[in-house]
């Protein structure tokens, strides 16, 4: 889970509502229950302010971390020799590089590069 | 609400708890808005510390950048910090007539002295490489104004306990986050040399000129626009020209001008073709692609004026093909469905090329987008570098 995602609304709303059904639920049996739920909602209530006080002081330091695996998909102009291997600076699209140890008659060279994301992204759309 | 009233007989505890509870409801019902401004100056406090922190980051990797490959011998960093406060005012578009004329005159200063002061920073540094330094101090740039603005809104609000200033930062969040993400993404690839989803373009017509073109049928064409590289070759005895800024250096060049020059100094150029990176709709799918009319390019105005208007003089028809992706994409290192869609966009401009344009005739390709990490298909021998 991301640190941001503490503050957003869907982690204030899940704990809210079970304290409210659980407040109906003893509502039944009293009015001293009645102020328990009262209680236990303004101690949530204080609780969450307080995290979210505390927790934006905090620089989230994955934010600035690689967010891709970068990949190199080496070809022979020759053979239908393939290979991906990492990405090195330097490296560009069409680069030559040394002679195929496949067919030993064709140039290996750069056809492509591209990144592979380290986390998931967006979700896919059903609609 | 009259069962909240304490009844006789009840301890004190219950006293305490129902006055603790009332008060918290007039608490709220007064002070709800001061909460709630609370809870929103948090968060975007914290974001904004994770922009400065982008940021900061950003500017150190150009400064590293800048002191590895361009060999200065003296410090570049207030150097750098003077040109990330550099600015761009737009021309006067009150008075409408030329304003496109006085952009392209603005923006080609800009570039220039953009380039001269990199070049100034790195004097050991290849032409590509002060290319990719270039686009990095760029995305530094970019950073840098997303985190100044987010701070004078967030500082103007907090001042004045303006809700309307920190609700709509707030609100707008997420969005500026990620476009935040992107840029910090792209200044990464910018200073390795890495394609990104815009460098689509390039890869598409250098894609077409690898599998077509041979020594004796590839003629390199030179054009008075800067950094653009133009070709000619045959395929299925149809002239087909190519275009795309100059790589593998990071550029954009200027497609608009090259399109012209080259309409306007072959007669025989019947159809013109540009190929971009497009955004996507939300729930479109990554590296589709959609073929349309026009001139499929972003610049700010005056590179789509030029085509637009050699078209229009020439009576030639302009088709578009793009290949969808986010902003994010756009800017940062190209995906693997966006690569992997080169090859289809190369399948179409050769249906195109056969089905559209007649024999002897010719067809001018114009490959739009950052050509950072994609060299030329030179198999008769040359250097990319």
């Amino acid at each position: 889970m991301n640190k941001t995602e503490i503050f957003t609304f869907k982690w204030f709303l899940l704990p809210l509502t079970a304290i409210t059904i659980t407040g109906a639920i003893l509502m039944s049996f009293g009015l001293i229950q009645l102020l328990t739920f009262g209680l236990a909602y303004i101690l949530f209530f204080f609780a969450y302010l307080f995290t979210a006080t505390s927790k934006s002081s905090k620089a989230d330091l994955s934010i600035t971390a690689p967010a891709f695996r970068i990949e190199v998909l080496v070809k022979c102009t020759h053979c239908d020799y393939k290979e991906v291997k990492k990405f090195t600076p330097g490296d560009y699209v069409f680069k030559k590089l040394e002679t195929c140890k496949q067919c030993n008659e064709g140039t290996l060279y750069i056809a492509g590069i591209y990144g592979i994301p380290l986390y998931p992204t967006e979700e896919e759309s059903d609609v | 609400m009259l069962q909240l009233l304490p009844t006789g007989g009840e301890d004190l505890t219950s006293w305490i708890f129902q006055f603790l509870f009332l008060l918290f409801i007039i608490l709220f019902s007064l002070y709800s808005q001061r909460f709630q401004l609370w809870i929103w100056i948090n968060q975007i406090k914290a974001s904004l510390l994770q922009l400065k922190q982008m940021d900061v980051q950003g500017r150190r990797i150009v400064i590293h950048m800048i002191k590895e490959l361009g060999k200065p011998d003296f410090d570049p960093t207030q150097r750098v910090d003077e040109l990330r406060e550099t600015f761009f005012i737009d021309p006067v578009d009150k008075d409408p007539v030329g304003v496109l004329k006085r952009l392209e005159h603005l923006l080609d200063i800009m570039k220039e002295n953009s380039t001269f002061n990199v070049k100034q920073l790195a004097p050991k540094a290849s032409s590509e490489v002060l290319a990719n330094i270039e686009n990095t101090l760029e995305a530094s740039m970019a950073l840098y104004q997303i985190y100044r603005i987010i701070r004078h809104y967030f500082l103007l609000g907090k001042r004045n306990n303006n809700i309307f200033f920190i609700a709509q930062i707030q609100m707008q969040l997420p969005q500026i986050m990620k476009i935040a993400k992107a840029y910090f993404q792209a200044l990464r690839a910018f200073a390795d040399g890495i394609p990104i989803g815009d460098s689509i373009g390039p890869l598409v017509v250098s894609l077409l000129e690898w599998k077509h073109a041979s020594c004796d049928n590839l003629e390199v064409i030179k054009t008075p626009a800067r950094d653009i590289y133009a070709s000619k070759f045959k395929i299925k005895n149809r002239e087909v020209f190519i275009l795309r800024a100059t790589g593998p250096g990071g550029r954009v060049g200027k497609p608009g001008e090259a399109v012209f020059c080259l309409v306007k100094n072959n007669p025989n150029i019947k159809r013109i073709v540009t190929v971009d990176a497009a955004l996507k709709l939300e729930g479109e799918k990554t590296g589709s692609i959609a073929e349309g009319i026009g001139a499929a390019i972003g610049d700010p105005g005056p590179e789509k004026y030029k085509i637009e208007q050699i078209a229009t003089q020439t009576n030639i028809p302009l088709d578009a093909v793009i290949v969808k992706q986010s902003i994010e994409e756009a800017v940062t290192p190209m995906r693997k469905e966006i690569f992997s869609s080169a090859e289809k966009v190369v399948s179409k401009l050769e249906h195109i090329i056969e089905t559209r344009v007649k024999e002897n005739e010719g067809i001018l390709i114009a490959g739009i987008g950052n050509s950072g990490g994609i060299g030329y298909p030179l198999k008769c021998g040359g250097s990319n570098e």
